[in-house]
């Protein structure tokens, strides 16, 4: 027990582990509606325009979670209005500008390393390094994001099905389109820290993957998947803790390592359940 | 209890302030015509892509909407269901005129079926729920009163005992059964369906026009868009032809003529009227020599 006990003793694990369970959540949560809108991507391109709003915030001398709030608005708008041009799709257009805004980062951050900012923290997550600050923001972020869901849900799971029809029966689709992309770019800007700009785009992803294997109903898809992300979260840390190996690296991969034991059980289940189906059939008169 | 056509109403766009209204229940007059629509030109943003219409549907009965690929049956329905910008006219549902951009809480719509994810993780009975959506309270889970009323309706669809089923084990008429009951469940005066006879077998299509005539004699007023002419020609009581605008509009046998084909679809088509059914053919046949095509029929 004492490889589960000894890391509670450092404050630091203390503040990763309810930064790591917050995240999890969080991004496990907010993939339910990722994976179902099809926009998988969104998550990943978002991360990436977080390095340049951070890069350019230490240029300016501003907090880096301004700029990283700004830079995935910015990224949102530019998305909107890039991906509306004729013969542009929406993901030719996420790409174009979130790589932009990652390569500005990358050339801004190194630039002013000298302040302290590791790109290498950046990019793949320094959770052990969270502070009251990174804490707060995460809190608040969860919070808002549970209200949304609670006082919108209904709401939420009728545009995500279909946004015209929504619409037509009297839903504010389009707000709560709006809404669902001003979560997602705040989840993002709130697991920066913990899972790193390169590896966020799993965590927004890979619970409802999972959750799908398990459940056809949105309320239950939605209570796995959270449950997966703070999961993969606290056994992610521990891992990282005992093989001091980077904190967002070990979460990703419990989580697919968690992803890829499902499948196989759940191949395997249909497999037999076929071979069983086979077998009544041919002893049938 | 009739309710004045001059104030605009339209409960699907405030849902919030409508909730504890006494008239959330109040049905306009029966006298009221379940649509009109007057001079309704409209498309998206300056696009122009219908005008000039003019349409007056009654209860009970059911009009199918046809005309060639572009020629304005969808935007129609989404100027119907305030989905599309109009630019000018007049729409008025169960007598209560509704305002350009807002979706009237009368009218139901039911998509084509291949517009939609069916691996969405969804019950039929929860898919149906959410045509409650508008006027359900913000908690997170639906009523038992509301949950009772989708119960009703799916038995009465013939989909009892499917209620606890995810979506995608649905056969075709099933999941048009189950988009009826949605459209429905909203006490829906207008019924809008989008291409139902698309993608579904000549079983399905028949299942579908059954249910439908079955809600029309209720009192529904009913609009079809279709491609498939001589389906409804054969089956619909009235045919609206579009394109652009209203090229014709009445029961079959008067506006299924050459001269009104031509001006809809811009090509040469015959009409064959035998054993009381009215068909719609290419005027000349497209493939094969007169030899051969006696070969193909017998």
């Amino acid at each position: 027990m004492d490889w589960l006990i000894e890391p509670l003793g450092f404050g630091f694990f203390q503040r990763a582990l309810l930064a790591g369970v917050l995240v999890g959540g969080l991004c496990g949560a907010l993939s339910v509606f990722v994976v179902q809108r099809r926009m998988s991507s969104i998550g990943h391109g978002l991360a990436h325009s977080v390095l340049g709003g951070v890069g350019i915030a230490l240029a300016l001398g501003v907090h880096e979670y301004l700029g990283a709030a700004a830079a995935t608005a910015v990224a949102a708008v530019l998305i909107d209005r890039v991906g509306r041009r004729r013969g542009l799709h929406v993901d030719a257009a996420i790409w174009i500008v979130t790589t932009a805004l990652f390569a500005l980062g990358v050339v801004v951050v190194s630039r002013v390393e000298g302040v302290g900012v590791s790109t290498e923290s950046l990019l793949f997550g320094d959770v052990l390094g969270v502070g009251t600050a990174d804490l707060l923001l995460i809190g608040g972020v969860s919070g808002a994001f549970a209200i949304l869901l609670l006082a919108r849900w209904k709401a939420l799971v009728f545009t995500t099905f279909d946004h015209d029809v929504a619409a037509a029966m009297g839903v504010a689709a389009g707000r709560n389109e709006a809404l669902l992309n001003l979560a997602t770019a705040a989840v993002v800007v709130a697991s920066v820290r913990v899972l790193g700009v390169l590896l966020i785009a799993s965590a927004v992803v890979l619970p409802a993957a999972l959750a799908r294997l398990l459940t056809a109903s949105f309320g239950r898809l939605m209570a796995v998947a959270t449950l997966v992300g703070s999961a993969a979260a606290v056994v992610g840390l521990y891992a990282s803790f005992h093989l001091n190996a980077p904190s967002g690296s070990t979460i990703v991969l419990t989580g697919t390592t968690a992803f890829a034991a499902v499948l196989v059980v759940v191949a395997a289940r249909t497999a037999l359940a076929r071979r069983r189906g086979i077998a009544e059939a041919l002893r049938a008169p | 209890m009739a309710v004045d056509p001059a104030v605009p109403d339209e409960p699907g766009a405030h849902p919030g302030r409508r909730r504890h209204g006494a008239s959330r229940h109040v049905r306009a007059s029966n006298d009221a015509p379940p649509l009109v629509v007057r001079d309704l030109s409209g498309g998206y943003g300056a696009l122009r892509a219908l005008e000039h219409v003019d349409l007056e549907v009654a209860r009970g009965e059911i009009v199918g909407v046809v005309g060639p690929s572009g020629a304005g049956k969808t935007t129609l329905l989404r100027l119907l269901t305030g989905q599309a910008d109009r630019h000018a006219g007049h729409v008025e549902v169960a007598g209560q005129a509704i305002r350009d951009r807002r979706a009237p809480r009368r009218v139901g719509l039911v998509p084509q079926l291949g517009s939609v994810d069916w691996d969405f993780p969804l019950t039929v009975e929860q898919a149906v729920l959410l045509g409650l959506t508008a006027d359900s309270s913000r908690r997170p889970w639906f009523r038992r009163s509301e949950r009772a009323r989708a119960r009703e309706l799916l038995d009465r669809l013939g989909l009892d005992g499917l209620a606890e089923r995810p979506i995608r084990a649905l056969s075709g008429g099933q999941r048009q059964r189950m988009f009826l009951a949605r459209a429905m469940i909203r006490d829906a005066d207008v019924l809008l369906l989008d291409e139902p006879t698309s993608g579904v077998d000549v079983a399905t299509r028949a299942e579908v026009l059954g249910l439908v005539g079955e809600l029309a004699a209720e009192g529904l007023a009913v609009l079809i868009t279709t491609h498939d002419l001589n389906w409804v020609a054969a089956h619909l009581p009235r045919l609206l032809f579009l394109n652009q605008s209203v090229v014709a509009d009445g029961p079959p046998r008067e506006v299924l003529t050459p001269e009104v084909l031509r001006k809809a679809y811009e090509a040469d088509l015959a009409v064959i009227h035998e054993q009381g059914r009215i068909a719609v053919v290419d005027e000349e046949p497209l493939l094969g020599s007169a030899r051969e095509r006696a070969s193909w029929t017998g």
